[in-house]
């Protein structure tokens, strides 16, 4: 299932698609987060749990991206911190270059993370402030010796902030010296200098203002282009997401509930609840809006998903097998990419 | 200023601030706030004195003269060996130049406060960062002692002890360093519990460093400015500390020099000579406000986000 | 459970056949004005320097039209309201020009006379509906609280019966129970909900939401601006929206003014602005949002950052940044707020030709 995933691609992939190999390279299978409720004295938990990834699969192939939406509180980050193991999985596989990351010791996990980085959204919060932008990129070449040879740090250094944007004097300024969208400039220099093969970018732009947002996402295109990375991309932009992803994973409430490539997910999107939230982004062109659906109600607690399907109790679709059966992520008649709805077609615009 | 700037980075030139702190602009934000520049003036001073106690008063602190006692300041007496002695600050009860004692004083004064703030800080931070960092059971029992240890009032509880055991300098220190810890270990959770979870500490993870390393390098810097600001508190505390301790007489004995024991027995001789109370209470009053107002600015000046402010 | 009601789509968009009226700056306003501001200027004092957050900056609202404000952070547009709600302390901040109100001074003023107007007649709605709510009072004492402020002599029963009233207006289920709860129990959604009920509790003709939905889901804000509009349509109010999402602009105002870095570059009919921006960075803002037809393709960003507010570059403030840019742009005061086509003003030299397609 989780292999099917990958393989349902869209013939037209516009000029990047050459640059995406059909390897995978992060497989992530059943992957399951669940946080237990911390009770008081008097008052335990009583066993209680978020579930805050429930089941998830997917694949990701080398120089691929992979954007997930999703509200707040779906999950999309819990799911990349799982990924990366910053947040130790319930349960699941995620294998990487073939070997099962969940498996390792967290000393062989250290080795591994070399080529897995991540992006912060907050690019306030994620440098230390004591630190100088010479320093924070240095950091990981005291970590990892040899990747970089202390005498060559100077050069890549000043190397690395000119591939960002920056300019080899920033080196010795502090993070406060800097604007938001330099701070993610910094962000992304650091996630760089172990020159990875997977960069999870978690809301890397959310912070930023458009006329930043739009450099900051050139910036990341160019350095995929020319790097041969594979990202993950996670926000809550849709547009955004369109716009740097070649596949899209919704999810909702702990769950993946469709997936597929760009123009699958944008044009053709079978699930009620990827219908309903890209119906819901305000468009400038006054031709180009659809009718909009308004969902109602609020996204139930975690704590108690409904039963079957998560989305029933917002579904204008839902019918009663939607409550006792929950609807596995398949490809479905018509559908060429996985939904996970027992009625998925197609929305006509 | 911006106007001038290349179109790629017009944002980081209007606002161009100092990289680097060196010691003239601390000099120079300094010499701005004159009443702290008063407060550290004196503390220079008095440590300076009390280091160099036994090579600028020319006086023995100990040896009393029941010829010169409780002579007002600026009087001269004979001394034992027969010179004329000019007493700036008066004579004691026991015909002791006061200004040579509250030098020595301040140097009890000054190395019980230091001292048992270096251990308890030292103690009381390494137990909150690894509290704090490690959570869990090591979080609780070390929360708990700390819960045990505030539940009792410090002080009432250092008298206690030193009753039993006896004053003396080293008891002192090593009471107080006892029950300060505390302090300490609350604040170090507390900042390393808000940055655990922060998205650098995260980043740090994520590029493969250790658990101390993310100690050491990435959570502990973040508490010097505070811990620098409560040691600094702290001190004044344990000043005001010892002088009520052995004011009480359960601290340093006669006849050591003690602003405490000094006040102690200036009170008896408070209508006849006031200058035996007033200058040692006078010594532990301008201590501690210099302290805290020294605490105070550090407190703003350390901030690394603040601090560009103060040098404009 | 789901509303596939069209209708909800907010905002009325203007058509060509709407009447014509009062182009900020242009035109003098006519009768229906309801809140009038004329060069409006506010700095604030600050360590690095004087910082001048709004420059001059004159516009009018009519009765029941919908106006968008749209910028970036900086650009000022959240100072010039709170300049006209009275929400800034003086000193630090120094505000000039004229703020009217049905003819009153609202900068000059007595306050007495002030506070019948402000949270009366014109009320705010802000971007953080958690922190604007006091979490130590239950919903509906905050929402009562406006009627024994504003009509003395309220009673309980009656302010709380308002309350459950307009708890039900703005869509909050079992507004009966939740009139007793307290805010944490609320999502931030139906926090920015009873920000609503307050804001219009006591009818007022203009109400300014500061970037309503920013701190909401996509669905969420689809369901606050649906609610937003249904309110204005029902009442009347003018709205002035707030906001730095072109895409929520186009598709809720009537008419917009984009700002930068304290000014009014560009105003008018949102439908003809968005259509062909006489603006460069009304154009650039526009090229910087991800479109579908952009994918798989650079942006077309604009360069750089704006500027430091304690440091407005001199001439066109946008000139660092601006393709456009001449010798003509980098000197002298900049260029003014000058009529383009019908209704529509633009603060750059080239705006005719931009409009013309060049």
């Amino acid at each position: 299932m989780a292999g099917a995933a990958g393989t349902a691609r869209h013939p037209a992939q516009g000029e990047r698609a050459g640059a995406v190999l059909r390897e995978p390279l992060l497989e992530v299978e059943h992957l399951v987060k669940h946080y237990p409720v911390r009770g008081g004295l008097l008052r335990p938990g009583g066993g209680k749990v978020v579930r805050a990834v429930d089941d998830v699969s997917f694949v990701l192939h080398r120089g691929e991206t992979l954007g997930i939406v999703g509200e707040s509180g779906c999950g999309k980050s819990t799911l990349s911190r799982a990924i990366l193991r910053l947040t130790e999985p319930t349960g699941g596989r995620v294998r990487f270059a073939g070997e099962d990351l969940l498996q390792l010791s967290r000393r062989e996990m250290r080795a591994r993370r070399r080529h897995l980085q991540i992006v912060f959204q907050d690019p306030f919060a994620s440098l230390n402030p004591r630190m100088t932008v010479a320093q924070i990129i240095r950091e990981p070449w005291s970590i990892f010796k040899g990747v970089v040879p202390r005498p060559e740090w100077d050069r890549r250094t000043a190397e690395l902030l000119v591939q960002v944007g920056l300019s080899p004097d920033d080196a010795h300024r502090y993070p406060y010296q800097f604007s938001g969208g330099q701070r993610q400039r910094i962000g992304i220099a650091r996630a760089l200098t172990l020159n990875p093969k997977l960069v999870v970018c978690d809301e890397p732009v959310s912070a930023l203002d458009v006329s930043i947002q739009a450099q900051v996402l050139n910036l990341l295109a160019e350095i995929q282009e020319k790097l041969g990375l594979s990202y993950i991309f996670i926000a809550h932009d849709l547009s955004v997401v369109r716009h740097i992803s070649d596949r899209i994973a919704v999810m909702y409430l702990g769950k993946l509930v469709e997936i597929g490539t760009w123009q699958e997910i944008y044009e053709t999107p079978a699930h009620p609840y990827t219908q309903a939230l890209l119906s819901s982004v305000p468009v400038i062109e006054p031709e180009a809006r659809g009718e909009r659906i308004i969902l109602k109600g609020e996204v139930p607690s975690p704590l108690a998903p409904p039963s079957g399907c998560r989305f029933r109790t917002r579904c204008r679709k839902a019918a009663a097998v939607c409550a006792t059966e929950e609807p596995v992520l398949e490809t479905r008649g018509a559908v060429g990419h996985l939904t996970a709805c027992h009625f998925a077609a197609p929305r006509e615009y | 200023m911006a106007a001038s700037s290349s179109v790629s980075r017009p944002g980081t030139t209007g606002e161009e601030r100092q990289a680097r702190v060196t010691a003239r602009d601390l000099a120079a934000a300094l010499a701005r706030d004159w009443v702290v520049l008063l407060a550290v003036v004196f503390l220079v001073v008095l440590v300076a004195a009390a280091v160099l106690a036994h090579l600028l008063m020319p006086y023995d602190p100990l040896l009393p003269n029941i010829f010169a006692g409780r002579r007002p300041p600026f009087s001269e007496t004979r001394g034992l060996d027969g010179g004329v002695q000019l007493h700036l600050l008066g004579t004691d009860a026991l015909g002791r130049d006061m200004l040579t004692r509250l030098v020595y004083g301040a140097r009890a004064s000054l190395s019980v406060g230091v001292v048992a703030v270096a251990v308890s800080a030292v103690i009381g931070t390494t137990l909150g960062l690894f509290a704090g960092f490690l959570g869990g059971r090591v979080d609780t029992v070390v929360m708990r002692t700390v819960d045990a240890f505030q539940a009792v009032p410090s002080l009432l509880v250092a008298l206690f002890v030193l009753f039993i055991i006896g004053g003396g300098l080293v008891n002192m220190v090593v009471i107080f360093a006892l029950v300060r810890w505390v302090v300490y270990a609350r604040l170090a959770r507390g900042i390393t519990l808000s940055y655990r979870e922060s998205s650098y500490v995260e980043a740090a993870r994520s590029i493969g460093a250790t658990d101390l390393r993310i100690i050491f390098r990435h959570i502990l810097p973040n508490m010097f400015s505070p811990l620098l600001v409560l040691a600094t508190l702290e001190v004044a505390l344990l000043i005001l500390a010892e002088a009520g301790l052995s004011f009480l007489g359960f601290g340093l004995k006669p006849p050591e020099p003690s602003w405490g024991l000094m006040i102690a027995r200036g009170r008896e001789y408070l209508r006849e000579a006031w200058w035996m109370i007033t200058f040692p209470g006078l010594a532990v009053f301008l201590t501690t406000l210099s302290l805290n107002l020294f605490a105070n600015w550090l407190r703003t000046i350390t901030d690394p986000v603040q601090r560009w402010r103060w040098l404009i | 459970m789901v509303d596939l009601n069209p209708a909800a789509e907010c905002g009325e968009r203007p058509s060509s056949s709407e009447p014509p009226g009062s182009a900020a700056a242009t035109v003098t306003p006519p009768t229906d004005v309801a809140l009038a501001v004329s060069d409006l200027r506010v700095a604030f004092e600050s360590p690095h320097g004087l910082v001048r957050a709004v420059n001059g900056v004159s516009f009018s609202i009519r009765r029941g039209e919908t106006v968008g404000i749209l910028g970036e952070s900086g650009s000022g547009k959240s100072v010039s309201v709170s300049a006209v709600m009275g929400l800034l302390d003086r000193p630090p901040a120094h505000i000039t020009g004229d703020i009217r109100f049905r003819g009153v001074d609202l900068l000059r003023a007595p306050a007495r006379e002030t506070r019948r107007i402000r949270g009366n007649r014109i009320s705010m709605v802000f971007q953080d509906p958690v922190t604007a709510l006091n979490p130590s009072l239950t919903v509906g004492y905050q929402i009562g609280e406006l009627f024994r402020v504003h009509r003395p002599g309220t009673s309980r029963r009656y302010a709380l019966r308002e309350a459950v009233e307009l708890m039900d207006r703005v869509g909050i289920p079992s507004a009966r129970e939740r009139v007793h709860g307290y805010p944490h129990e609320l999502s931030g959604g139906m926090s920015q909900r009873i920000m609503i009920a307050m804001a219009i509790a006591l009818k007022p003709d203009i109400l300014i939401a500061d970037e309503p939905t920013t701190a909401l889901d996509v669905t969420v804000q689809a369901q606050i601006m649906a609610l937003l509009a249904e309110l204005r349509r029902e009442t009347g109010m003018a709205l002035i929206l707030i906001t730095h999402d072109v895409g929520v602009v186009s598709e809720c105002t009537e008419r917009v003014m984009v700002m930068y870095a304290g000014r009014i570059v560009e105003s008018g009919p949102t439908g003809a602005i968005l259509a062909r921006p006489a603006h460069p960075y009304t154009a650039g803002l526009m090229s910087s949002m991800p479109r579908a037809e952009m994918k798989n393709r650079r942006l077309v960003v604009i360069e750089g950052a704006p500027p430091v507010m304690t440091a407005i570059p001199p001439g066109c403030a946008f000139h660092p940044r601006c393709g456009r840019r001449r010798p003509l742009c980098t000197g002298g005061g900049g260029p003014g707020l000058r009529g383009v086509a019908e209704e529509r003003a633009s603060a750059c030299h080239f705006a005719a030709e931009m409009v013309a397609g060049g």
